[in-house]
């Protein structure tokens, strides 16, 4: 087990080490010049311009921008904002956390409905429950979150007026005001998830039901729960783990266009700031950071099927 | 009042708006301390009656009618998930399914799986439950059981599973135990080791035990009482001697003279069954067996479906026909089947077609970082073998014992390690691709699964023409047609078929496909790997009797590959016993039957139950323990020494060789030497 874990984390510092050049020479590729974009609307100088780009370090040769870059960030120095002028680790720890926290609660919140969903619509499979919650858990599934987001805002902040529709406040802050402000985004993230994982368990569950150690269990006289959710669900999560996994990436990406639309500051915001004003440091900080995350989420995920399937524990 | 006793039952399947009557009426009734053999093919409705009783028929399955009385009660009208219902299942009724493999649940340990069966039925600490649990073990001969009981099922060989399903079925000390095709999915010698213990388990504890089976000779072996089972009815029922000795259902009688058996003359013919299972969608209103019965009459066409009524005391059959009217009918039709005694077929044994010599296929065993190789597997080890022409050599052993690796290294279909295949004199190993291209042509294979080795996207008539068009056997477009009508009416189907795809076909016909498929090449070597085992009892002898016709028509020489020794004993002129990659004995079949050698044929031999009580009683046989050591850990001497009875000291240090014992007859075994 050990001896996997290095090997899967040997492989993970060669992904890490490709990411990094992909969103070094990315942002280096995308017009804009950062320098501009540092003065904005004042008038500056030919000799101010150079001037300022030297101190940015972005008149040196790209390689050593690489390696300056790089080896700086394993040592934990991120650099510095152009834009906010502060530097980037500030920035990160500031914002991070609350990103974490919105995609946490509603990968936990969705990891329940979705799996609870699947296991009722897989044993009340063909009856009317099941068919209008697959149904419903299709058409959910298409729904493009950023379009839910902004028709949420517009029924629940715009005409209601129940919610706030931008901020965000910890719970530190007050329970009610935090819970407010979380509501809509939360729910933003998870229907998609909740959707894809209610699909997903309800059709490994099918295919676990059919299995004959279900039969056999059924055989012993054990309660009808006792045999779905023990000797059932425990199969069925074999496959379910990956796509889990999988759902931690594509809520990190989802939070750029949540956050926006309801300008909370996380990470993803972040990023799209930095993107808009091409503050080369961010930018190449966010993503590598959240590919580092979501190759250990990965990792973790890989690590636990061993926990859940004996059959690979053992080979 | 019986411990059970089933009225009238009746399970139907709604599917795609047909109504498939699986279990059509039956009743039956079991009684404390007797073995009750249900006996029939796939779809006969076995399993699901034995389902309905514990109410765990799936959907579309439904019970529309009768009741299951037990000790007196109506199960039936018990909630599926009531108390009272779960009370019944594995507390009073324990059931064993056909396949270890499957019916254990992966993710949960043996010990869990066995104690929560404990604990679910009876309110006895997990402490208790789990000694309890070691004990069941124990006694069902798993070896270790305190350490074991915490492994996972892919831990334990297919043999160990099915006692640990057994140990399962048994902890919650029921009164019924239902073993459905228990050792179907298991070899020959751990079948009889397992069926053994159940035995005993029902003689010692006074349990009833209902055995669902298809295999006639695991009926006469053990049943006391048997229920002959077709189209979803019970056709005859009867003491297991009586219905053996005198069967008074045609299907009955058709069955036994279908089979092959163990103890028959080389010469007998089989007389296979017509036709195809019925068809439980249509109701005809005639006896389920009808379209396929030799004995019918104008009565049987008018009088609607017979009830199972007592012909003689405790002798039930559900036939039109009066029994001593079919007895008579019975003894005619034996006086007029031709004994046709088969032309022995005259064989030059200087005239090998194919020729092995002391081939290797060793496999090797990598470990750690660096991949190194520690370790061979010796799946072939010095395997010879030669076949003449129009000779059929069967290759029998169990599971793991190289039969297929063999064929596979015959056909070059992978590479082996060492020794020399010459196939009608051509070194076989060291000819070019082209010259292995056109030789392909002249060796081909049936294969075991008639359901997966047919493209399902392919018509008949192009699985059939592909053959030909690859080898360039015929050019145009008409000469191929021609071809594809002429070997489909060769295997026995009509032609007109052939734009038709393979599900459209029953497991028979669709075997009679792959041996058209084998012939388009025009072979003159086929390899039959377990062409008939995933077949029907009834269909088997068509296929057998079409393969031996083929034989003798074409001249072919057969490499017939089974683990069913009584088949290969009636088809075969020739037998290797194979064990552990290693032949341990070579002879003509007559005598291999009558004078096994090697202590393993003995016991193979002795493992295979015969469909006739009265011959079974009198067979004296040696009863292996154990299952076969694992390939990587060969052991030093005879591979066969940790299960023989009579290993010597010297079985244990040296490998016997394959010697000449007397003139065609080779063994491995220093028992056998001088």
């Amino acid at each position: 087990m050990k001896k996997y874990i290095l090997k899967r984390l040997w492989q993970m510092l060669l992904v890490l080490f490709l990411v990094s050049v992909f969103c070094f020479s990315l942002v280096r590729l995308i017009p804009g010049d950062p320098v501009k974009a540092v003065f904005g609307e004042v008038q500056y100088t030919e000799e101010e311009y150079q001037e300022l780009r030297s101190e940015l370090g972005l008149d040196k040769p790209y390689l050593e921008q690489y390696f300056r870059w790089i080896t700086d960030f394993c040592c934990g120095d991120f650099g510095v904002s152009y834009t906010f002028d502060r530097p980037v680790r500030e920035l990160v720890a500031q914002r991070a956390p609350i990103t974490l926290y919105l995609t946490g609660i509603s990968l936990v919140i969705s990891m329940i409905l979705g799996i609870c969903a699947g296991v009722f619509t897989a044993v009340k499979r063909g009856r009317p429950s099941d068919t209008i919650i697959t149904l419903l858990a299709n058409t959910t599934h298409c729904v493009p979150n950023f379009w839910l987001a902004l028709l949420l805002v517009f029924l629940f902040s715009v005409s209601l007026g129940w919610l706030p529709s931008y901020g965000f406040a910890w719970p530190s802050e007050g329970i009610l005001k935090s819970f407010k402000t979380c509501l809509l985004p939360i729910v933003c993230f998870s229907l998609g998830p909740i959707a894809g994982i209610t699909r997903q368990t309800r059709s490994c569950m099918l295919e676990v039901i059919r299995q004959d150690y279900m039969r056999t269990a059924k055989a012993k006289g054990l309660r009808k729960n006792t045999v779905i959710f023990r000797h059932g669900l425990r199969n069925a999560l074999i496959p379910l783990i990956t796509f889990m996994g999988m759902y931690v990436s594509t809520l990190l990406g989802g939070s750029a266009i949540i956050e926006q639309v309801f300008s909370i500051p996380g990470m993803g915001s972040l990023l799209m700031t930095s993107v808009s004003a091409r503050d080369f440091p961010v930018i190449q900080t966010c993503v590598l950071l959240m590919a580092a995350f979501s190759i250990m989420i990965n990792l973790i995920v890989d690590i636990l099927y061993g926990y859940i399937d004996p059959r690979i524990r053992l080979n | 009042m019986h411990l059970l006793e089933v009225r009238d039952l009746q399970t139907v399947f709604q599917t795609d708006g047909k109504k498939i009557r699986a279990v059509n009426h039956v009743s039956f009734f079991t009684d404390p301390g007797e073995i009750v053999a249900f006996v029939g093919e796939s779809g006969s409705g076995k399993s699901v009656t034995q389902m309905s009783i514990l109410k765990l028929v799936e959907e579309p399955g439904k019970i529309v009618g009768g009741e299951v009385l037990y000790k007196g009660r109506n199960i039936l009208a018990f909630d599926d998930d009531s108390p009272e219902m779960r009370k019944i299942r594995g507390g009073e009724i324990g059931m064993i399914f056909q396949e270890p493999m499957t019916s254990l649940n992966p993710v949960i340990t043996i010990g869990k799986q066995i104690t929560e069966m404990i604990t679910g039925h009876s309110d006895s600490s997990r402490e208790k439950a789990l000694e309890k649990a070691i004990a069941l073990l124990k006694s069902v001969g798993i070896p270790d059981a305190e350490k074991r009981i915490n492994d996972y099922p892919h831990q334990f060989s297919g043999g160990m599973r099915q006692r640990i399903m057994i140990a399962m079925a048994m902890a919650a000390e029921p009164k019924i135990l239902i073993a459905d095709e228990a050792t179907t999915a298991l070899d020959v010698t751990t079948g009889a080791q397992i069926l053994d213990m159940l035995q005993k388990i029902v003689r010692t504890g006074n349990v009833q035990m209902t055995l669902i089976t298809h295999n006639l000779g695991v009926a006469a072996r053990y049943a006391d009482r048997i229920y002959v089972m077709y189209g979803g009815r019970i056709l005859e029922s009867g003491d297991a001697g009586e219905i053996f000795a005198n069967p008074l259902h045609p299907y009955t009688y058709s069955l036994l003279k279908a089979v092959p058996r163990l103890d028959d003359d080389r010469d007998r013919t089989f007389v296979p069954i017509e036709g195809s299972p019925p068809d439980l969608g249509a109701d005809t209103g005639r006896c389920v067996f009808y379209p396929r019965c030799k004995f019918r009459s104008e009565k049987c066409d008018k009088a609607g479906e017979p009830d199972l009524l007592e012909a003689r005391k405790g002798h039930h059959t559900a036939c039109h026909i009066h029994p001593d009217e079919l007895k008579a009918l019975f003894l005619s039709a034996e006086k007029n089947e031709k004994r046709q005694v088969r032309q022995r077929k005259s064989i030059s044994e200087d005239n090998p077609v194919l020729t092995v010599e002391k081939i290797d296929k060793h496999y090797p065993v990598y470990k750690g970082v660096l991949r190194k190789k520690i370790a061979d597997v010796k799946a072939l080890d010095g395997v010879s073998i030669s076949l003449y022409e129009g000779q059929t050599l069967g290759i029998v052993g169990e599971s793991g014992c190289g039969k297929t690796t063999l064929a596979k290294s015959i056909l070059r279909l992978h590479d082996i390690t060492g020794g020399s295949i010459r196939f009608r004199g051509m070194d076989l190993l060291h000819t070019g691709k082209r010259q292995i291209r056109s030789l392909r042509a002249e060796m081909s294979m049936i294969f075991q699964d008639p359901y997966l080795s047919l493209d399902p996207r392919q018509s008949v008539g192009s699985i059939v023409a592909e053959p030909i068009i690859v080898h360039r056997m015929r050019k145009g477009k008409g000469a191929i047609d021609e071809r594809v009508d002429e070997l489909l009416r060769l295997v026995g189907l009509d032609p007109s078929l052939k734009t038709r795809m393979p599900h459209e076909f029953s497991g028979g016909q669709r075997q009679r496909i792959g041996i058209a498929r084998a012939l388009a090449s025009d072979p003159s070597l086929i390899i039959c790997d377990e062409p008939i085992s995933a077949l029907d009892v009834s269909i088997q002898a068509q296929i057998i009797n079409l393969l031996e016709g083929l034989q003798a028509e074409l001249g072919l020489s057969y490499l017939f590959i089974a683990h069913d020794l009584s088949v290969v004993k009636h088809i075969s002129d020739q037998i290797a016993v194979m064990y552990l990659g290693r032949i341990v004995e070579v002879s003509g079949s007559e005598e291999l039957y009558n004078n096994p050698l090697h202590p393993y044929t003995q016991a193979l031999l002795g493992a295979i139950p015969i469909p006739d009580p009265k011959a079974e009683r009198d067979r004296k046989e040696l009863k292996l323990q154990g299952e076969p050591p694992s390939l990587l850990k060969r052991p030093p001497g005879c591979d066969f020494a940790g299960r023989c009875p009579m290993a010597m000291e010297k079985c244990f240090r040296e490998k016997p060789e394959l010697k000449v014992v007397d003139k065609k007859h080779q063994t491995a075994c220093f028992l056998r030497e001088t």
